[in-house]
């Protein structure tokens, strides 16, 4: 105990002594971003108050950050060890654990290294201090990718995602879409082949469908048939089914729901309103397929089973939950839930070309979010206005 | 209105109008909470002036450095409006005028002498107060220094003596930290001079006056007042805000909607002024967050006294003092008088640990009203808050945390937003007018960005004042 405490004075007494450096007039003032962020990644910050109110709050970003961390780290761990199951899953757990680790592991890495270099170039040219976002866009990009993909795509992913997506519109706090959400983007319209297709999941040549491609590979028969030879609704809430690293496991991203939802950070009412909306455009999709005798296999999937595929439960979770690139009102996030849960299963059954329709569904209420937002102030507006009309 | 007819039963309010209950906000529960006793904290030798306790003012002095002054004698005015007199709230001499940045008066000090002359406002008159007429009202109040204590929204300036407002708003108890409480008031107070005052700025305005009370507690020495209407509040802080009053009560819709308020306390002084032409500058004030357990109690205090005087006993250096509640006072120096408007002396403890990787410990030991922090799973709430900014300044990242805090019919991240983007027309659509930053002062205390929120409304406040 007492050395880990001399360590620690150790490590503070070498920060305070090179601070000097890194503040104004400093030979290192340009890169005091890089000062900032290691010291208040070590140690919690020194700052006071300046003005009321004196006393603060103990939460603050890195805390609320790395609780979505924490949230996405049952799906990571799940994700790993699927991806050893897929690969050989005759082993024990430790063992396909270890078997995936190899594939995900540089994934992870060059996701953190690419998107770090960024941000970090960024907060120096703009002079502003790291914003700990970015630990988030960093874990949540290879949680969508799938785990064939080659490590070069995965940078020039995270590069765009971080600067067209998020950067060039001032950084986290001013961007409209969700980073990690435009890298998948962009990789899925600029290298289809390594995203969806037929070859989605090969690792050592070995090539298996999605349940979703599954579902939706064949006109004239209906999705449960398509699936049933290789899937059933259990192994796909387990998650021991190919498919983006984090997104298999619906069981792990529960967990994960649970804990954002308890620590109040994700939002209870975009979670709601994606699956409320996902059920009832489902029912939609069920009952008008049946009465016109559609030909097309998504339209008869039934709402447990779009929970349980693709990309629903992870993107609605993590993804969809996003406070920035999200609705910022109450009312607003539970209409953005509902267009994101309605678009998800529209996009998967009418346009057979995409079938995973939660990326385009999500990034689609980006894009719709700022507008959603503008009506519900209308609303407010027109509501205030009437208080006085008495 | 359902609401109402349950509160009357409960309560017996025979005249009470509205029932506030407002279930957004916090009450933060701090260590240091001033006892019930009520003391007398005698000034020193000094008393001083701040003349930037009051926002907007240009103070013209009256006096010069060595003149003799009596208690009452006025000391500056308003340029803006010259019949507004700020007084000496003691007799003696001024012994300093301290003058800051671009001339402006930072305080004036007055050595106060033995023999307390005071200057008697109005003569025997107190026979008919009832025939008074306005002006005259207006100019005794003007003269007396006792203006100052009716504040208007919007803005929360000095009202202007010649814009009559639509309704006056009495205060009675404040919700915010270490606030002094009503009944110790009440015991303290000539209910006849309440009366008084009430009626003269009735008699004054012509406008309807409101007095919301806190529901939890009797207070039957309000309930016959006449020419006003009682209204019950119940909640959190800051469920006892003005702010929040006037926006269910009497809301205001623009910018010349004014609203008068006053404290319970400065409407006693206004009455005792009429009956017997003495002003009055004591107030009652409370002390709070100090660790001598025998500091924190309600005092009363001549107007003016200097913090020092206050604190005789050595308060720990590593105490911050906060003239005001911990949430929405300024910071203060020994040296200096307690604000105008303040009721309350907080001291906050100014050292920030630095904990070894701090975002990532269980805060067994953290006061947080997310349940981002262990301790907020176990009931018992740590109460030792120190000046701990807890993490640094960042973008706005809308949690919907700071919607929890305030009880305005506002949305307040799309108000902070508006006035970032300095858009008028949408913070007036939104509702700049109905805000002071003390209401934003628990949104300000929970966000995750820790912005400067209070000062954000503040220049929003500002913006619209100017270009509105």
């Amino acid at each position: 105990m007492l050395r880990r405490m001399d360590s620690m004075q150790f490590i503070r007494n070498m920060l305070d002594k090179i601070e000097p450096n890194f503040l104004k007039n400093g030979k290192f003032a340009k890169y005091y971003p890089i000062y900032e962020a290691t010291d208040t990644f070590l140690f919690s910050t020194a700052k006071k108050t300046q003005s009321g109110p004196y006393i603060r709050d103990a939460i603050d970003i890195k805390r609320v950050m790395f609780f979505v961390i924490i949230a996405m780290f049952p799906a990571l761990c799940f994700g790993i060890y699927n991806v050893g199951y897929q690969k050989d899953s005759s082993g024990t757990i430790l063992e396909t654990f270890l078997l995936g680790l190899p594939i995900v592991l540089p994934i992870i890495i060059v996701s953190y290294s690419v998107g770090g270099l960024w941000e970090l170039l960024f907060s120096i040219v703009r002079k502003h201090e790291i914003n700990e976002g970015f630990l988030v866009t960093g874990m949540l990009i290879p949680l969508i990718m799938p785990p064939t993909i080659p490590l070069w795509m995965v940078a020039i992913g995270t590069t765009f995602g971080i600067v067209i997506g998020k950067e060039i519109f001032g950084g986290t706090g001013y961007n409209i879409f969700n980073p990690a959400l435009l890298a998948r983007a962009f990789i899925f319209f600029a290298y289809p082949v390594s995203m969806s297709g037929d070859k989605v999941w090969a690792v050592d040549g070995i090539a298996q469908a999605t349940p979703l491609l599954a579902a939706s590979s064949e006109q004239g028969t209906k999705a449960l048939d398509l699936l049933a030879d290789q899937f059933n609704w259990y192994n796909m809430f387990y998650g021991t089914i190919p498919g983006s690293i984090g997104e298999t496991s619906v069981i792990a991203i529960l967990i994960g729901a649970a804990f954002l939802l308890m620590t109040g950070i994700g939002s209870w009412r975009i979670m709601l309103g994606a699956v409320i909306g996902m059920i009832l455009t489902a029912y939609f999709t069920n009952y008008f397929a049946t009465a016109i005798n559609s030909d097309n296999p998504m339209m008869f999937l039934p709402p447990h089973y779009h929970f349980v595929m693709g990309g629903f439960a992870f993107g609605m979770v993590f993804m969809a939950t996003d406070p920035v690139s999200a609705s910022q009102t109450d009312r607003g996030r539970w209409i953005y839930g509902l267009l994101i849960g309605f678009m998800c299963v529209i996009i998967r059954s009418i346009n057979p070309a995409y079938p995973e329709g939660m990326m385009l569904s999500i990034l689609l209420a980006n894009a719709f979010s700022p507008l959603i937002d503008y009506f519900v102030l209308k609303a407010h507006i027109r509501k205030r206005k009437s208080r006085f009309a008495a | 209105m359902g609401k109402v007819d349950l509160c009357k039963e409960k309560i017996g309010w025979g005249k009470s109008k509205m029932y506030l209950e407002s279930n957004k906000g916090h009450n933060i529960t701090l260590n240091g909470q001033p006892s019930m006793e009520l003391d007398e904290a005698k000034a020193g030798s000094i008393i001083k002036l701040h003349p930037l306790d009051f926002p907007g003012i240009k103070p013209k002095l009256l006096i010069s450095k060595g003149e003799a002054v009596l208690k009452g004698q006025p000391i500056y005015f308003d340029k803006n409006n010259p019949d507004i007199m700020f007084t000496a709230f003691a007799a003696g001499t001024i012994s300093n005028i301290v003058y800051g940045n671009k001339r402006s008066i930072q305080s004036i000090e007055i050595k106060i002498r033995d023999n307390q002359d005071e200057i008697n406002f109005i003569k025997n008159e107190s026979s008919k107060l009832k025939d008074l007429e306005k002006e005259k009202i207006q100019n005794i109040i003007c003269t007396s220094g006792l203006w100052p204590c009716i504040r208007r929204r919007p803005f929360s300036k000095i009202a202007i003596p010649d814009k009559k407002p639509n309704s006056i708003f009495i205060t009675t108890q404040s919700t915010a930290p270490y606030a002094p409480r009503l009944k110790v008031i009440l015991d303290f107070i000539n209910i006849e001079e309440l009366q008084v005052g009430i009626n003269m700025l009735s008699q004054l305005t012509n406008a309807p006056l409101n007095m919301v009370i806190p529901d939890h507690e009797q207070y039957p020495l309000l309930k016959n007042l006449a020419n006003i209407t009682l209204h019950t509040f119940a909640g959190p802080h800051p469920a006892g805000n003005v702010g929040y009053h006037i926006s269910k009560i009497a809301p205001i819709a623009n910018k010349d909607d004014h609203i008068w308020y006053i404290s319970l306390e400065d409407t006693v002084s206004i009455g005792k002024l009429f009956l017997t032409g003495e002003a009055n500058y004591n107030k009652i004030i409370t002390v709070g967050g100090s660790s001598s357990g025998n500091d924190n109690k309600h005092l009363v205090v001549t107007r003016g006294v200097v913090i020092s005087d206050i604190l005789k006993n050595n308060i720990n250096l590593e105490y911050r003092i906060i003239s005001g509640d911990i949430l929405s006072g300024s910071t203060a120096k020994r040296d200096q008088a307690i604000g105008f408007y303040h009721n309350t002396i907080s001291l906050v403890p100014d050292v920030v640990k630095r904990e070894f990787i701090g975002w990532l410990r269980p805060g067994l030991n953290k006061y947080s009203l997310s349940r981002t922090f262990l301790s907020s799973m176990i009931s018992k709430r740590p109460k030792n808050l120190s000046t701990a900014m807890n993490g640094g300044t960042r973008t706005i990242i809308p949690l919907g945390l700071i919607e929890k805090m305030s009880n305005l019919d506002i949305m307040p991240t799309m108000l902070l937003k508006s006035i970032i983007a300095r858009d008028i027309e949408m913070m007036e659509a939104l509702g700049i007018y109905e805000c002071s930053p003390e209401d934003f002062s628990l949104c300000a205390f929970i966000d995750i960005s820790k912005i400067d929120i209070m000062s954000i409304v503040q220049e929003g406040l500002e913006y619209a004042e100017k270009d509105g």
